[in-house]
């Protein structure tokens, strides 16, 4: 019972998360959002006892940040221009 | 003296995470069999080490990167799992059937030598692979970059 | 930087609730979790489950299923992480260095 109450609500949040980011105007905003929803994925994976799985949404959501953060400074360096 | 890096506070967090997350992708490779992880995981935290050193270099360098060599490196990951498969065919295998490997040990133990081998090829391409997607969006060729990272 | 939602996103964030509930309700056709004669655990699991340690010499199942029984998938999917390495690199890069390739200089002035 436990178990159904935590996934509930991991997945509530995960939705939560990932509809903020879509719809958020700010984007520097919407990648660390889409950080948050990464790392709240990677906790249901580990609810459901998939430790590789999990291990590689983690990696996947840190460097996937990188790259957004490289493309926002370029898109910034547009707008300055 | 001109500062080698972008600010003082990444300097010094970086000289700590670099070799901690340089041991931490080569544990996941040769320890993938019996623990979580494997190439592809090994492969991206290989690459976060580079791709660290990456940011804390500073916005006004006038260094380029190696692009041509990393592209060609992302290209030997494929090639050396070609290798390891076409590995046990003249020694009476399938392709990728890693119980005819030429070592001399165990059948069950040659089979965790080919999938060491295979995972190291799929880690040097992944590594590769992402080092020059990020050098592909961020300075490449781009001497008069001056942009901050945030 | 300010934006404003128009008609024609809004419409857009209709289309993709639209889409959104069709997908929610398809996951009711799907069998449900902790049942064990569900498709996924019928098949060939069985034998990975009880036969992976002793033909494989791998204690880690997922390892042995992806680089042993699985091998010729992740080749596959190396090269296709390779070819994601190189599109990304004609895509970008090729076209922000001064000797641009493809086309003139126009094109590079235009870019930055």
């Amino acid at each position: 019972m436990i178990f159904v109450i935590l996934l509930s609500l991991l997945l509530l949040i995960i939705l939560v998360t990932g509809l903020i980011a879509v719809f958020i105007p700010h984007i520097f905003g919407s990648v660390v959002l889409f950080n948050a929803f990464s790392f709240f994925v990677v906790l249901a994976y580990l609810l459901l006892s998939a430790p590789d799985v999990a291990f590689t949404e983690a990696v996947i959501g840190v460097i996937s940040t990188a790259y957004y953060v490289i493309a926002v400074r370029e898109l910034r360096k547009g707008d300055r221009e | 003296m001109k500062s080698t890096t972008n600010s003082i506070i990444l300097e010094v967090a970086c000289r700590l995470l670099i070799p901690v997350l340089i041991v931490f992708g080569v544990y996941v490779l040769v320890h993938g069999e019996y623990s979580p992880g494997g190439g592809f995981q090994a492969g991206v935290v290989l690459a976060l080490a580079v791709v660290l050193n990456r940011v804390m270099e500073p916005a006004d360098t006038k260094k380029g990167y190696w692009t041509f060599k990393i592209i060609a490196l992302a290209g030997m990951g494929p090639i050396i799992y070609l290798l390891t498969g076409l590995w046990s065919i003249p020694f009476g295998g399938n392709f990728l059937e890693y119980g005819h490997l030429p070592l001399a040990v165990h059948e069950a133990e040659r089979h965790l030598y080919g999938i060491l081998f295979v995972e190291i090829g799929v880690t040097v391409g992944v590594m590769a692979t992402i080092i020059s997607i990020f050098d592909s969006l961020g300075k490449v060729g781009d001497p008069d970059d001056h942009g901050s990272l945030l | 930087m300010k934006h404003r939602f128009s008609r024609l996103s809004f419409a857009y964030g209709l289309i993709c609730l639209a889409v959104l509930g069709i997908m929610v309700y398809c996951t009711t056709f799907l069998p449900s979790y902790t049942q064990l004669d569900n498709p996924a655990h019928r098949n060939v699991a069985e034998h990975y489950i009880t036969q992976a340690k002793a033909e494989t010499g791998s204690p880690n199942m997922v390892t042995a299923v992806l680089a042993d029984y699985r091998g010729l998938d992740t080749l596959i999917e190396t090269s296709v992480i390779f070819t994601a390495g190189v599109v990304t690199y004609a895509l970008i890069a090729i076209r922000r260095r001064k000797n641009y390739i493809w086309g003139g200089d126009e094109d590079h002035e235009i870019d930055d």
